[in-house]
């Protein structure tokens, strides 16, 4: 794909899933991270990473109370630029972090800056106070795909 | 305290967190009046000693980075108010920023 990618673009509904629960952190990561696995767009070593940078860093990716932007470098095992969105029911917490979480943005960006268009609207999404609840308490998945595909093109 | 020209968004990965905190940071100078600064992101490994003139990075990676030039750490990247608050009080206090 080229020129600019939009959520639209890069986030397709079979990816977008609510789950009730993990049983931690890391498994957090490892569900937040198994549809990207699944449809090709990583490798398993991209989720190895994302979990190694917690243990080094701490959950830099957690944005802001109860969502988390799951994601590690383009040379950690991108194939292809794309996003997932999976819900937990159940909020838990990553270690170091005193904020509950439920929602993981599973982010895949391959080299070069074709994603920055949809995390400037995934970031545009999240300042709205009625989206911010919507996507923590979403009904559905399809009312998850819903609230992130549907912003207009800036 | 030399004039703030360039602030740098550091996260590991430099192209997640730091980007959606770069965004927000670019609006929140634009409120603060200071469009003259130009912003950028990347990963830590990308950052040096005087990489930028302000570092504004995730209170995750604070002590990474804050060696390497002014540091401030913000805790909901998201949270354009909380944003603009840590960066007027650091140029309320460095009047030469």
């Amino acid at each position: 794909m080229v020129g600019k990618m939009y959520i639209k673009d890069i986030l397709k509904p079979e990816n977008v899933e609510i789950i009730e629960s993990v049983t931690d952190w890391k498994d957090a990561i490892i569900k937040g991270t198994r549809k990207l696995i699944e449809g090709g767009f990583i490798t398993h070593e991209y989720t190895e990473a994302i979990i190694a940078n917690a243990l080094k860093f701490n959950a830099y990716f957690v944005l802001c109370p109860g969502i988390a932007l799951l994601h590690a470098s383009s040379n950690d095992g991108v194939n292809e630029t794309q996003l997932s969105l999976t819900y937990v029911k159940e909020p838990f917490r990553f270690e170091g972090k005193e904020e509950d979480v439920n929602l993981l943005i599973g982010m895949a960006a391959s080299e070069g800056n074709d994603h920055m268009e949809a995390i400037k609207q995934i970031a545009i999404i999240l300042s709205d106070n009625e989206n911010m609840k919507k996507a923590l308490n979403p009904q559905t998945a399809e009312e998850l795909y819903d609230l992130f595909t549907s912003i207009d093109i800036l | 305290m030399a004039k703030v020209n360039t602030i740098m968004c550091i996260c590991p990965a430099g192209l997640g967190s730091s980007l959606i905190l770069s965004m927000n940071v670019e609006k929140v100078l634009e409120k603060l009046g200071r469009t003259d600064i130009v912003v950028k992101h990347s990963s830590l490994g990308d950052t040096y000693n005087g990489c930028a003139d302000l570092l504004v990075v995730s209170a995750d990676v604070y002590d990474q980075v804050k060696q390497y030039a002014p540091t401030v750490a913000i805790h909901n990247l998201i949270n354009k108010d909380h944003i603009y608050e840590v960066l007027k009080q650091y140029f309320d206090e460095n009047p030469d920023a």
